[in-house]
């Protein structure tokens, strides 16, 4: 993808005095779906599944909810879970629950006659061994001067995982540069910097850190969420079709891929791995 | 096997004819020694002649006697040699320009005796000369975007030097650079097109009835030949334009034996780089530079050699933290030799390569690189055999040896060797071997009717070493490899075959009208993983192989040609019609860059495409060029596209108009415009959207759903000729052009996106709300040329 990103500055070069008008165009009408969004995890937190209908492209008033559901959450040791309608299309478990690793969780809704289901597994992930941090003096091109945070994970599973990443600042998600996102198919040199030394930190050697900077004082939590590969996929394919630039380099246009048939929008199972850490001198 | 038969009853009368003899030589430009590609050369007050070859090569074989021989080319004197045929003989003309003497041209032009039938249906010959008048943008001279004026070719769009043939793919075009092909025609990301103009000699299309000594793509042919070099004295030519600069030195090295030519070209693009108003893109570096080379040496009437090359290659460096490169180099060895009289021989050893770079630097110890890229080795055998006018047996073959380099990454210095541990990631080179041997005749059969027609036999082998997967999809339609096979050093473990028919025919229905047919087969064996609007260097070609199966055209086409001499003006009307099999397309959101398993990535169907073309051309007189139109549909059916039904070609465009033409006032002045009209490209709007983690996300639908507003454009160019000084040799000439001359704002793309504003921290945020957004590439740009020669 940062390739892309590279070639889009390259025709921006080109292009960058190009003519942007905002044009008055038709389009053609489409019946209207249900959006499915939800994330549940090994966190203990209330489960959350947000239901919404799709409206016209140029229909710029409020997404209008689906409030008429029936949804729960099982898993594939019979436990089922029934979700309440908490107001705005929001609906809630009555209390706190968390997932299992290794077990599969499938959410089910009733709507409007139509039932919708999504499966996926709750995987594993080992804990993260450190979170540190380097000073930035200068600015080398691709990061400016600050405070760089950044993981080192000697002992990751086996590769063929998925992972994203939420970064805090003093309890603000870092999303500046879309999701942060990577496998662990090349964990040397991914954000798990497995080969780092933590002792002989230089600016010669430096490992690779989150793409955001801090200053003195900031407290840093980062979230290490391990995914399914088609989740992976659908966030990479979200922010492609979501980018689109008007450039000749885009990805033709296409639904992401969820895992909810007859239905837009994806019902996320992760694994968590927390750290968190204040920068100091 | 009729073939066979028909083909020997031709030879036999050449075969058993006594008293008669052959007169054999090469016809040239009388100034510089260029060998003229096409000049005719016929008996006066008779329907006998010939063409010459790619080479000026002609041979006619008459029976004993006196005759009168007339060698014409268009723009050049005409000129009559009596000859007194009693023995073989051998006779090289040389015919002198007439753009100098414009009334005299207009005259001489005039007498010229333009044969209906020597136009054949589906090609055009286009004169480096009339190119280089044709205004274009930044004042570049730019074959492609030029040959995209002509019916049934149109420009994939500005910013593209991508062309679609009759509805094919821009990957379906054979261009060739004497012989060599060139797979990567662009410059700077499609704005320009790597044929430097003052190093070509001569141009030929074939958007069908392509010859049996060329295959391996689907729609078209593109030859593109290069000057020899100035073999009687020593020139220069070039140019100082507002992105580049040009230079081209030619001369003899032997007087009359051997020349030499060179031409270079670099572009300063990286001038404009600082009105970016960003330190980045102003310490960014961006060009592009190519060199032609080419040597020819006559080691005797019957034997001739020559050299040529071609290197190009566009540098894009992004501070000193990213580097971009990608290049071509051809380089073509040739021996043309006459065996006895009628028998013209050539052989090509021939080289092509594509590569493509990029490195990173994110610190001292983590600079990679990754390279991707393309070779051919390539040998071509060709024979001719002149039995008598109207009776011409060509056959040969061509053997080429591929390697795909899918793409390998690795770190670049020591220091990153050591923090990855020498890691290297190299998806495995593929490799394959293209063959073919094709038989092709041409054939007159009376002063009314003449055919060609021929057969090529194609082969295509998949070798080893390789590793190949056998693929099932998932319940997100994802391909999940299920098998690996492995294959040993040169082990062939697939084969495909084609066999392609091809003919065309032509009826004269008196000297200045004619019926004209063609019919082809075309297989193509390689293809570019491409699925954007453009094609960037970085997308790679691919065999067919276990998971692909070769793509195949068949195509008819139907013309009427009219000359009426009078006005030199040429006529045609041409239909076709084409069928593509085994078409390729892309899943949704399909990788395709650095993938080693891309033929999972793939669908299959077919395309048809359908055109009626009309083409009215002026070639002499003050006021020369031509009209083209093209109405035509283009529809494709991909399995897993569109429910598998039958949907608009991201080519189709039903209406394409273009006139183009050159006043000329007089020695000094020319006035030249365009004017072009397409229907607007397909492309896919969305029909509604969802929200997902706070975005507007648009929903699509049908694949190309919808179209963008029609394309039009006129540009304009005047040519001012320096007064010519007595006894100088320096010749200059000041070229004013205005491209898109009333500024229109021709939609590059309509996008469809979330109306994002700036937050407090200056980051972008979505604000919900969507809008369409038409973005406009080249409003009005003028440029100034200065070109000598000496």
């Amino acid at each position: 993808m940062k390739l892309y990103q590279i070639l889009l500055f390259l025709a921006i070069v080109f292009i960058g005095n190009a003519c942007r008008t905002v044009v008055d165009w038709e389009l053609d009408p489409a019946p209207e779906s249900l959006t499915i969004e939800s994330y549940i995890s090994d966190r203990s937190e209330p489960w959350k599944v947000q239901l919404t209908r799709t409206r016209d492209y140029f229909d710029n008033e409020e997404a209008s909810p689906a409030a008429s559901a029936l949804v729960t959450i099982s898993d594939d040791q019979g436990m089922v879970d029934t979700l309440q309608h908490n107001g705005d299309g929001e609906y809630i478990s009555d209390g706190v629950r968390q997932c299992i690793r290794g077990r599969e969780y499938t959410l089910n809704v009733d709507f409007e006659g139509k039932t919708y289901t999504a499966t996926e597994l709750c995987r594993d992930q080992l804990p993260v061994d450190t979170l540190f941090y380097f000073y930035q003096p200068t600015r080398n091109g691709f990061i400016d001067v600050g405070y760089y945070v950044f993981e080192i994970a000697q002992e990751i599973a086996p590769p063929g995982d998925f992972y994203q990443w939420r970064i805090f600042r003093n309890d603000t998600l870092l999303d500046d540069f879309g999701y942060v996102l990577d496998t662990d198919e090349f964990a040397d040199f991914s954000f798990f910097n497995s080969n780092i030394d933590i002792e002989n930190i230089s600016l010669e050697f430096l490992p690779r850190p989150f793409p955001f900077d801090f200053q003195l004082g900031d407290r840093v939590v980062m979230e290490q969420w391990c995914i399914n590969k088609n989740f992976y996929d659908y966030l990479i394919e979200l922010t492609n079709q979501y980018n689109r630039a008007g450039s000749p380099f885009d990805s033709p246009p296409a639904n992401p891929t969820g895992n909810i048939a007859g239905a837009y929008g994806y019902f996320a199972v992760y694994s968590l791995e927390r750290k968190e850490l204040t920068i100091t001198e | 096997m009729k073939i066979w038969t028909i083909l020997f009853l031709c030879m036999i009368p050449g075969f058993l004819s006594a008293q008669e003899y052959t007169v054999n030589g090469k016809v040239t430009d009388a100034s510089s020694g260029e060998e003229l590609i096409g000049a005719t050369v016929f008996v006066s007050g008779t329907q006998t002649g010939v063409v010459t070859n790619e080479y000026g090569f002609y041979s006619l074989t008459l029976e004993k006697g006196n005759y009168n021989l007339i060698f014409q080319y268009l723009g050049f004197e005409i000129k009559s040699v009596d000859l007194v045929l009693d023995s073989d003989k051998t006779l090289n003309i040389e015919l002198g320009e007439t753009v100098d003497e414009l009334e005299e041209a207009v005259v001489s032009a005039a007498k010229q005796e333009s044969k209906v039938e020597n136009k054949e249906i589906s090609v055009v010959k286009l004169d480096i000369k009339t190119v280089k008048e044709i205004p274009v943008v930044f004042g570049e001279v730019d074959i492609l975007k030029t040959i995209s004026f002509l019916p049934g070719v149109q420009s994939l769009g500005e910013g593209s030097s991508g062309i679609s043939v009759r509805g094919g793919g821009q990957d379906q075009n054979l261009i060739l650079l004497d012989e060599a092909p060139v797979y990567n025609a662009s410059h700077l990301l499609g704005f320009f097109s790597v044929f430097n103009g003052d190093a070509i000699k001569d141009l030929e299309i074939y958007k069908g009835g392509i010859p049996a000594k060329y295959g391996g793509r689907l729609s078209s042919l593109i030859d593109i030949r290069m000057k020899d070099g100035n073999s009687k004295r020593f020139a220069a030519t070039g140019g100082i334009g507002s992105i580049s600069s040009r230079l081209t030195l030619e001369g003899p090295i032997v007087k009359d034996k051997s020349s030499f030519m060179i031409a270079g070209r670099r572009s300063y693009a990286d001038i404009f780089l600082p009105l970016a108003n960003n330190e980045d893109i102003e310490n960014s570096t961006l060009y592009f530079y190519d060199l032609n080379l080419k040597a020819n040496y006559r080691l005797s009437e019957k034997d001739r050699f020559y050299l040529s090359g071609y290197f190009g290659r566009d540098v894009f460096g992004f501070s000193s933290l990213f580097g971009l490169s990608w290049g071509n180099s051809t380089a073509t060895l040739r021996w043309n030799h006459v065996y006895g009289k009628k028998l013209f021989s050539n052989i090509s050893l021939i080289y092509s390569d594509f590569d493509y770079g990029i490195e990173f630097q994110f610190a001292d110890n983590a600079y990679f690189g990754s390279n991707q890229g393309f070779r051919d080795y390539n040998l071509k055998v060709d024979f001719a055999n002149y039995f008598k006018p109207g009776n011409k047996l060509s056959f040969g073959g061509q053997f080429i040896h591929h390697t795909f380099n899918p793409g390998e990454f690795k770190a670049l210095n020591d220091a990153t060797k050591e923090t990855i541990g020498n890691a290297e990631l190299k998806i495995p080179d593929k490799q394959a071997l293209e063959s073919a041997v094709y038989i092709d005749h041409e054939w007159k059969q009376s002063s009314r009717f003449s055919m060609r027609y021929g057969v090529r036999v194609s082969m295509f082998n998949n070798i080893g070493k390789a590793e190949e997967y056998a693929y099932t999809y998932d319940e997100f339609n994802k391909p999940v490899p299920v098998d690996t096979f492995n294959y040993g050093n040169n082990e062939i473990y697939n084969t495909d075959f084609g066999i392609e028919p091809r003919l065309s025919m032509n009826y004269n229905l008196n000297t200045s009208s004619a019926l004209k047919a063609s019919y082809n087969r075309t297989f193509q064996y390689l293809q570019q993983a491409s699925n954007s609007a453009t094609t960037l260097p970085v997308d790679q070609w691919f065999p067919s192989g276990l998971n692909v199966e070769p793509q195949r055209a068949d195509q008819v086409a139907f013309g009427y040609f009219k000359n009426i001499d009078k006005f030199g003006i040429e006529f045609s009307a041409e239909v076709y019609h084409k069928v593509m099999v085994n078409q390729i397309d892309y899943r949704d959101g399909a990788s395709l860059f650095f993938n080693d398993q891309l033929d999972g990535e793939l669908l299959f169907g077919r395309a048809r495409s359908t055109g009626l073309e009309l083409y009215l051309q002026k070639n002499t007189g003050k006021l020369t060029g031509f009209i083209a139109y093209t109405l035509s549909n283009t529809r494709r059916k991909i399995a897993g596209i569109n429910d598998d039904q039958w949907y608009i070609d991201n080519n189709d465009r039903p209406h394409s108009l273009s006139v183009v033409g050159t006043y000329t006032f007089n020695k000094r002045v020319s006035l030249s415009g365009t004017f072009s009209y397409i229907s607007g490209k397909p492309f896919t709007s969305p029909v509604s959207s969802f929200v997902y983690d706070g975005k507007r996300i648009a929903v699509y639908d049908d694949r190309n759903n919808d179209r963008v507003p029609a394309y039009h454009r006129a540009d304009i160019g005047l040519t001012l000729k320096n007064k010519e000084k007595k006894n100088k040799r320096l010749k200059s000439s000041w070229n004013f052009s205005v491209y898109n001359l009333y500024a229109r704002e021709n939609p590059f793309i309509v996008n469809f996106e979330e109306v994002k504003v700036e937050d407090a921290n200056g980051e972008e945020i979505g604000t919900g709300e969507t809008q369409a957004v038409q973005v406009a590439l080249f409003k009005l740009i003028p440029s100034v040329t200065w070109n000598f020669e000496f």
